[in-house]
């Protein structure tokens, strides 16, 4: 490195303040007290999403162009992502940065195509190192599909055990196929079973065979969901006409397909429920859902609801069933009474008391009770713990037995497809853990969350979110065609270029524009670039200027 | 080609003519009309420079020192209050050595609100290290646009040319305008010593420690010393080119003067008709126009003022609590070296105040009715 320049005679020095030669020599770095260096922030789309799918990281790879990068980076953290993008109530979009500025990303879409270009292209992930011990798997739903696919991610052999005659559980059975059309799912579980996952089909764990008959296993993942539906006691339940809304959406899928009648009266406000109003409009009836709650107490995701309205379902809230009525054996009419919120529950919701003198009649054909589904324990080995009619297993799937694990609805009670993926996910990681002898203890991801106050705006301008199409009203009976389309790519890279990215770099080059010390240099680190801190002299202005708050700023240590 | 124009347009023509190839400029009265003429000039293609518009004359003037730096032949234009907005960053461009060259159009500062002529603006800016030219007619102020780039560009200092509001910039007299193939023989295109270039980056406008700025002040002290050398040639040239020079002064029946006039701006054309009424009735009264005020060319005003007895230093400006500001130059370079002469300090035409041949005429009155000066200001033309 060139040495100090020592001015002596006037001559020599310039006439204007220019440097004459390099001034590496000054490691203005001394004189920081502050130092900058990257970070990465939990963005709060990654934090809500139950799977916990980093999404900046796939998107900023989707933003770029490079379909290819996003889709492994999807695969990664999700193995159902056409599935997800259809049917995941998406709380990512609900906490994105974004809608505090213009509008959510569309997040769910952006999954959707992605997944969808990666079935088109066919594209298949590495086959991994095999490893020789072997995990079985009881229900081939969500989650046990996705306990299997990271087990076999990793090497690990893996058999699923089915009891019914397909694979896919909820998402086969619970869901309609205007929601999540057969190819899409049937492409997905095909995908899975290339990396060598086996799953037997029509073995019903607990008759067809038992604990004793996985010996050979090293560990077992106890996935059944809640199949179970709860049957209400209810004056003119056993009625002709009188029908359960799992076991009635599981018939539409054999193709079995009765029509109901004019009137049809589901009752409930679950995505079960929605779900059997919605096939019964497509079936020729007129719907009526009657919910004992409010509007806004509804379980089931809003997009559902709303397209149901759209659908002309009709909605009676507040109203508790009474008796079913019948003539020669058939149902006829439904008596309800009012409700209103009484005190709250434990989970703080108000539990309704109907109030007297307020019944109420309605005619139907059909009555479709769908009130909840529970776990069907009885298959369960004697000496396992279970809770609330659940097994008892820790988010990590641990069971009170060593060496078999559970989740998914039956061990977690939450309802939605992503967080039975995610119990999937979690206890995949935990088993292996345990296979290889390892803490199988609580994992915490302590990282922060970039919140809205941490974006710089400056950096970003307001743009709409992509809309995408829906099949008109009319156009939606026949064959149970999908309502929601696809986006295009065109579409779906201008939508991944909305992204914050918040708390993530994306190499925008602002930090290495800004440094008014050329401190910053272009070569790539994991996350950033690389800060000479020779020369940086802590002034701050990166970190303040990044637009996602992939900087931090600490107090420097000289002393340590 | 002879056109009739005014003073504004005489400015825009000469940094059309001198192939100015960044305007950044702001408008305000009375200098709009250059700004206006020159996007003219730029939108009709007959001169290729970039035209900025910005928000504010400090932004003009930053802007400047940028271009000026990447290396561009820099123009901008302004007046009064903008130019006092421009304060901070005049020493910027001074002390970066940049060739700017910026026309002002006198005019008084507020408060009270006011647009009208006096010099007040730019002599207030006359320690920021920039040169400064004082025009009498339209003429003048074309040819010293294009005399002040080339004076600028050989000593590396920016240079000011000042033309008084209203009174010239407003007022149509007949200019000829030079040809451009003469301009660019007397003005070649402009290479700067150091630019901005990613080819052979350099920091630029670092701190000058304590050990180092004092020299680097030296070096522009030289400068200003250079420029009233470099500028007289340069005039002279300009005369041998084009059939006009001016001088950094110009004497006017001074040769053998009892009372020497000095003025500057236009009130040097109605001296001139003073001076010839006097010189008529065989009274010996002369005038001594100072054209160039930075740098003072101090030697020659005190060669010119060492023979004359009295000398009536009119200004168009006041120093407060202080004299007339050309009347404290003009005593200092007499210092030591004058001791026969009597300086008569006047204040007049302050605010756009008419400055007419019978208030010059008291002037002398003035200065001929007394052995030597009362105080060091008297005001002319003020209500009593």
């Amino acid at each position: 490195m060139e040495q100090k320049i020592v001015i002596k005679n006037l001559k020599d020095v310039p006439i204007l303040s220019i440097s004459l030669q390099s001034t590496l020599w000054n490691k203005t770095g001394t004189w920081r007290y502050l130092r900058p260096d990257y970070i990465s922030l939990k963005a709060p789309c990654s934090q809500a999403c139950p799977i916990e799918q980093d999404i900046p990281f796939y998107l900023t790879s989707l933003a770029d162009g490079n379909l290819a990068a996003a889709w492994q980076k999807l695969l990664e953290a999700n193995p159902f992502p056409s599935t997800c993008g259809r049917v995941c109530h998406h709380p990512c979009e609900e906490k994105c940065n974004r809608k505090e500025y213009d509008e959510a990303l569309a997040i769910n879409a952006l999954e959707r195509f992605l997944g969808d270009w990666g079935l088109e292209e066919g594209k298949r992930e590495p086959q991994p190192e095999k490893r020789k011990e072997r995990i079985a798997i009881i229900g081939s739903g969500p989650a046990g599909l996705s306990c299997a696919y990271f087990l076999a991610r990793k090497g690990y052999g893996v058999k699923v055990y089915e009891a019914l005659n397909d694979p896919g559980g909820m998402l086969r059975y619970g869901i309609p196929e205007y929601r999540l059309p057969r190819k899409i799912l049937n492409k997905e579980i095909e995908r899975i079973t290339s990396l060598g996952v086996e799953i037997q089909t029509g073995k019903r764990f607990g008759i067809d065979f038992g604990l004793e008959d996985l010996q050979t296993y090293q560990a077992i993942f106890l996935a059944p969901g809640a199949q179970d539906e709860q049957k209400p006691k209810i004056i003119g339940g056993d009625l002709k006409g009188v029908k359960h809304g799992l076991t009635f959406l599981k018939k539409i899928h054999s193709k079995n397909r009765p029509y109901l009648g004019k009137k049809v009266i589901v009752i409930g406000g679950g995505n079960t429920a929605i779900d059997s109003a919605r096939v019964s409009w497509r079936l020729g009836s007129k719907v009526t859902v009657v919910y004992r709650r409010a509007k806004e107490d509804l379980p089931a995701i809003p997009g559902e609801v709303e397209e149901a309205v759209r659908e002309g379902v009709e909605f009676i809230f507040q109203a508790a069933p009474l008796k079913i009525q019948g003539k020669k054996g058939k149902v006829q009419a439904v008596e309800f009474q009012k409700t209103k919120p009484g005190k709250p529950d434990k989970s703080g919701r108000r539990t309704p008391i109907v109030i007297k003198g307020s019944t109420f009649s309605l005619p139907a054909d059909s009555v479709i009770l769908a009130v909840g589904e529970r776990t069907d324990l009885t298959f369960l080995p004697a000496e396992m713990n279970t809770q609330n009619g659940m097994i008892a297993a820790d988010p990590w799937g641990r069971t009170n037995l060593p060496g078999i694990f559970a989740g998914g609805d039956a061990a977690t009670g939450q309802g939605y497809v992503s967080q039975a993926i995610a119990s999937g996910k979690r206890s995949a990681l935990t088993i292996e853990r345990y296979l290889r002898r390892e803490d199988t203890g609580s994992r915490v991801n302590g990282l922060e969350v970039a919140g809205f106050e941490r974006i710089n705006l400056d950096y970003f301008t307001k743009k709409r979110r992509v809309a995408f199409p829906a099949l008109p009203v009319n156009n939606r009976k026949k064959k149970f065609k999908e309502v929601h389309g696809g986006i295009g790519k065109l579409k779906a890279l201008r939508e991944a270029g909305r992204c914050f990215s918040c708390g993530n770099c994306v190499r925008c080059n602002v930090c290495l524009m800004v440094c008014p010390d050329v401190a910053i240099a272009f070569q790539e680190k994991e996350n950033g670039y690389l800060i000479d801190y020779d020369h940086c002299k802590g002034c701050g202005i990166c970190a303040v200027e990044c637009p996602r708050s992939a900087m931090i700023l600490k107090e420097e240590k000289w002393n340590e | 080609m002879e056109r009739v124009i005014s003073g504004n347009e005489a400015v825009a023509y000469g940094a059309m003519l001198a192939r100015v190839q960044v305007i950044p400029a702001y408008p305000i009265s009375p200098q709009t009309t250059i700004v206006e003429a020159l996007s003219d000039f730029c939108a009709s293609g007959q001169l290729k420079a970039d035209f900025v518009k910005v928000e504010s004359e400090h932004s003009a003037m930053a802007c400047c020192i940028g271009a000026a730096s990447a290396g561009a032949r820099t123009f901008t234009a302004t007046s009064a209050q903008g130019l006092a907005l421009m304060h901070e960053v005049l020493h910027w461009a001074a002390g970066s050595r940049l060739p700017i060259v910026m026309a002002n159009v006198n005019r008084a500062m507020s408060a009270p609100w006011t647009m009208w002529c006096d010099q007040g603006d730019s002599l207030s800016q006359r320690d920021t290290g920039w040169m400064q030219f004082y025009c009498e007619d339209n003429q003048e102020v074309l040819d010293s646009i294009i005399m002040a780039y080339r004076l600028a560009e050989k000593v590396l200092l920016p240079c000011m040319v000042c033309l008084d509001g209203f009174i010239l910039s407003h007022t149509y007299e007949q200019v000829d305008i030079p040809n451009l193939e003469e301009v660019d023989q007397y003005l070649p295109s402009y290479i700067p010593q150091f630019k901005l270039d990613i080819e052979d980056p350099r920091s630029f406008n670092a701190a000058f420690l304590p050990d180092i700025y004092m020299e680097q002040r030296i070096k522009m002290q030289g400068a200003m010393e250079e420029a009233k050398m470099v500028a007289k040639e340069m005039d002279q040239e300009f005369g041998k080119t084009f059939g006009r020079s001016y001088g950094l002064m110009e004497e006017y029946q001074a040769e053998d003067a009892d009372i020497l006039l000095v003025t500057s701006g236009t009130i040097t054309g109605t001296a001139r008709v003073v001076v010839d009424d006097y010189r008529q009735q065989g009274e010996k009264v002369g005038l001594l126009k100072m054209k160039m005020f930075r740098p003072f060319p101090t030697e020659e005003v005190r060669r010119v003022l060492q023979r004359v007895r009295k000398v009536a230093v009119v200004d168009r400006n006041i120093s407060l609590g202080s004299t007339g500001i050309f009347a404290q130059e003009i005593r200092s370079s007499l210092h030591h070296h004058g001791e026969g002469t009597s300086v008569f300090g006047f204040i007049a035409g302050l605010g756009g105040r008419d400055v007419t041949p019978a208030v010059l005429k008291e002037i002398v009155e003035y200065a001929k009715g007394k052995e030597a000066p009362e105080g060091d200001l008297a005001w002319m033309g003020a209500k009593p």
